[in-house]
């Protein structure tokens, strides 16, 4: 956790967790943009990005969402689930 | 550094061959978007199989791939000679990329053994760096070439030789914009500011928002200019393209869109040698990636072409051919533009086929520029700057145009273009058009073509089609209050909606956001809370359907476990002071849609005794499965008991006894296995268009859906999908998909089967 002057975090850790509860943790700036973490972790997991869904706090999470505006905290989660279909 | 050799054998050997198979055989045949599933569809499309591989979104690709090369093996067993060893799969893969290598280039078949992969250096298989650069550069170079010469026709005066930052100057100056000229920066950023503020025009000009500029390369920039000032070009100006046919020339050059009739061979001149140089850069990656090729009559050719297919939907060609030239009049020989390449073979009439001939015949090194796979599928971009489209992309399988052997090498279809032929504008004139001239002697010819910028727009339209891969629908923001969530649904979610496809969660959970949004005021939604679909499988999807299966005090008891998480004591979801919960529940690959009204009504206080307000959970189950529907609502009186008890510690005690569980009756019969989806949307839509009816009739012992919604109707499964993909449509913006419909989703759907 890097600090600056005012006592801010910059950064904040945030596990991604997966539906067989493996976690993948990322250190993000407050203002990045998801988009980005979804992303990374399509690419880690190898799966597109579309096809799966980031919860936060039981909402989906937008590409333009940044942690400050879904009032994230450090060492928070998110949950990702595959895409669901049914008949 | 590893060498390759070393890296071979610590990976798994038999996935390392798959691989550097797969990718000799992309090598061999150069489809747009070569993914394994589609080569091997492209070879058996090739080898006439009978009975193209379906694609079955429900299997997984691996199953995929087994099934289709099972089908090439038999085909293998039954047609070669030769005796192949297809025990497993790396040696079936094997024996295909052999018999083609054998087709294509004539190579032996002995002197290929499995051996030989290791020695093969892993670098050969992928361009290098200083390649891709210098792939880049050329493509710039042509973007700018045709922005000069679009530019060039908009304004009638020749300005090829002009400076980047005065043309997009001038252009600047047609569009009504104010650009100033920063005299502190290089010519370099100046022309790169100046790109951007017109993609930036072209961007707020469709209503689009500007910042994803900043997430574009400049070659994307690029196109996005050259896209929109080609899209300015006047209709009513009848376009002419130009065949060129230059025997004496090497580099006989001919430019689809230097159409206006002025530019002469000597004005073409400095063009040509700037193509030449393309062309020789081209030659010398394209004959790294592609083998040569044997032409039917065994004349050598010297066939150089490149195609490159961009935004504009404008496909160009330019392409060197001494021999061929000489054999003219049939051969007419390096002519060039196909505006429909496949409907040119298609028609294999004599000037025809010599067209075709021309276009595809030889493609010894034909080139084509794709951009790295996983860079095209992530532009969600609405205006899409991918390079290569299917529809025009069938250079593919090089065919051979001479009578007999049309039957041997049929005709490569791809899907895209099958599509491509239903356009009846495209497919006649141009032929028309050259059969005409086709008596003629040419050495150098102008060949009218009156449809030639009809045939482009309607092109682009197919282009706009195409783009619909990165499509991205937004619901108008729905609320002020914010619980309900901004959602996406891209083409990819819409494709759902086809006859028989299982609906998938961003549809429903869309629909359930836009119902609510539509038709509930504020005061109202502010009392509901929308469950996100992965609420129940998520928490208690392993539970309900773990194999072998588990008694309900076990599964209770897991349920409580999993049902709140750590996160939500944190921020809790105050759901005991709504009026309704919606929950979209996918129970083992069903759709149902589950309800609790009133939850509050669960908690007893002493001293009050409330029977207005009973808490009741409502299961809408298209199929009324009533195992599924016992899951849910155990779940749900879980889920609330946790909330009751574990983070919201209210007074009273929660009684589960209460609840109540009515029995619901309801029109939506499901009578197949694939609408539940679509029935799930149906109820959503009964209840939230008559709200306030619901709220009344719920309280009765037994709910009929008819008594608050009139006019439900079951109808058959088609008519459903229709309209519930209609009511998506009309968020969608018309310019970016111009005349979507059921119809043409599914005839889309082959060709962006990779998306879906």
């Amino acid at each position: 956790m890097a600090n600056n002057a005012a006592g801010v975090a910059e950064y904040m850790k945030i596990k991604v967790i997966g539906q067989v509860s493996n976690e993948v943790h990322f250190r993000v700036k407050l203002g990045t943009s998801l988009g980005k973490l979804k992303k990374a972790y399509a690419d880690r997991t190898q799966v597109t990005v579309k096809s799966l869904r980031f919860l936060f706090d039981g909402r989906r999470i937008e590409d333009e969402d940044i942690p400050e505006s879904l009032k994230m905290e450090d060492d928070d989660s998110i949950h990702v689930y595959q895409e669901q279909t049914g008949g | 550094m590893l060498h390759p050799e070393q890296r071979l054998q610590q990976d798994k050997k038999n996935k390392d061959y798959t691989k550097v198979i797969f990718d000799k055989l992309r090598k061999l045949i150069i489809i747009p978007r070569a993914t394994e599933i589609r080569l091997l569809e492209a070879i058996a499309r090739r080898w006439e199989i009978i009975g193209p591989i379906e694609i079955d979104s429900n299997i997984g690709d691996e199953t995929e791939i087994t099934r289709a090369l099972d089908l090439l093996t038999d085909h293998i067993r039954r047609q070669v000679e030769y005796e192949f060893d297809l025990s497993t799969e790396v040696k079936k893969l094997l024996a295909i990329l052999h018999i083609l290598k054998f087709e294509i280039n004539g190579e032996k078949m002995d002197d290929f053994v499995l051996d030989k992969m290791d020695k093969e250096p892993r670098s050969d298989t992928t361009p290098s760096k200083t390649e891709k650069q210098q792939i880049k550069r050329n493509i710039e170079k042509l973007i700018w070439e045709d922005l000069r010469t679009t530019h060039a026709i908009l304004n009638k005066k020749d300005n090829r030789n002009m400076p980047k930052i005065t043309v997009l100057r001038s252009i600047a100056a047609q569009w009504g914009l104010q650009y100033k000229l920063d005299p502190d920066l290089d010519n370099d950023s100046q022309v790169n500011a100046a790109l951007t503020a017109l993609a930036t025009d072209v961007y707020r000009k469709n209503g689009v928002g500007t910042e994803i500029i900043s997430k574009l390369s400049m070659l994307q920039i690029l196109e996005i200019v050259e896209w929109h000032l080609f899209n300015s070009l006047p209709s009513e100006e009848n376009g002419e393209a130009q065949v060129t046919t230059n025997a004496s020339h090497i580099p006989s050059s001919s430019q689809s869109i230097s159409s206006s009739s002025s530019s002469s061979t000597e004005n073409q001149s400095p063009l040509s040698i700037d193509a030449s140089n393309h062309i020789s850069d081209v030659r010398r990656l394209g004959s790294s990636r592609i083998p040569k090729y044997p032409t039917p009559k065994g004349a050598k050719r010297r066939v150089v072409q490149k195609k490159k297919v961009h935004p504009s939907g404008e496909s160009r060609c330019e392409s060197e051919d001494g021999p061929i030239a000489k054999k003219a009049p049939q051969d007419l020989g390096s002519s060039t533009i196909s505006l429909q390449p496949f409907n040119f073979f298609s028609n294999s009439s004599n000037s025809s086929s010599s067209f075709s001939n021309a276009a595809f015949g030889a493609p010894e090194t034909s080139f084509c520029y794709y951009p790295p796979q996983n860079q095209w599928q992530s532009s969600s971009y609405t205006t899409s700057t991918s390079y290569h489209i299917p529809g025009y992309s069938d250079w593919i399988f090089p065919t051979h145009s001479g009578d007999g052997r049309n039957k041997q090498n049929p005709p490569f279809m791809w899907n895209g273009c099958q599509f491509a032929l239903q356009n009846p504008q495209v497919t006649g004139t141009p032929t028309e058009e050259l059969q005409t001239q086709q008596s003629l002697p040419m050495v150098q010819k102008v060949i009218k073509q009156p449809s030639f910028i009809e045939a482009k727009r309607s092109q682009r339209k197919e282009l706009n089609k195409q783009n619909l891969s990165s499509l991205s629908i937004r619901l108008p923001n729905p609320l002020t209050g914010g619980i309900f969530y901004r959602q996406s649904l891209y083409i990819k979610d819409l494709m759902r909606l086809r006859p028989k496809r299982w609906l998938g969660d961003s549809l429903i959970q869309c629909a359930i956001d836009r119902l609510v949004s539509e038709n509930l005021n504020p005061e109202q939604q502010e009392k509901i809370h929308l469950f996100d679909s992965t609420f129940f499988s998520g928490r208690a999807g392993n539970i309900v359907t773990a194999e072998p299966p588990q008694s309900r005090e076990k599964m209770a008891e897991s349920m409580m476990k999993a049902c709140v998480e750590k996160q939500e004591r944190k921020r809790k979801i105050p759901i005991f002071e709504k009026d309704l919960l919606v929950v979209p529940v996918n129970h083992s690959k069903h759709w149902i849609l589950c309800l609790v009204v009133n939850p509050k009504g669960a908690i007893v206080e002493e001293g009050k005794d409330d029977d207005e307000n009973k808490c009741r959970i409502i299961v809408f189950d298209s199929i009324g499965c009533t195992v599924r529907k016992k899951d849910v609502v155990l779940f749900m009186k879980i889920y609330m008991r946790q909330q009751f008890e574990k983070v919201w510690k209210l007074n009273g005690v929660f009684q589960e006894e209460i609840i109540e569980i009515p029995e619901v009756e309801h029109p939506y019969k499901q009578l197949n296995d694939y609408d539940c989806g679509v029935y799930t949307i149906m109820f959503c839509q009964s209840i939230f268009i008559n709200y306030t009816k619901f709220f009344e009739a719920q309280n009765k012992p037994a709910l009929d859906l008819h008594e608050f919604d009139k006019s439900a109707r079951n109808a058959n499964s088609m008519t459903l999908r229709t309209d519930v993909l209609n009511w998506f449509l009309e968020l969608v913006d018309e310019e970016f998909c111009p005349d979507l419909d059921m119809n043409s989703l599914i005839e889309m759907a082959p060709a962006l089967r990779d998306i879906i």
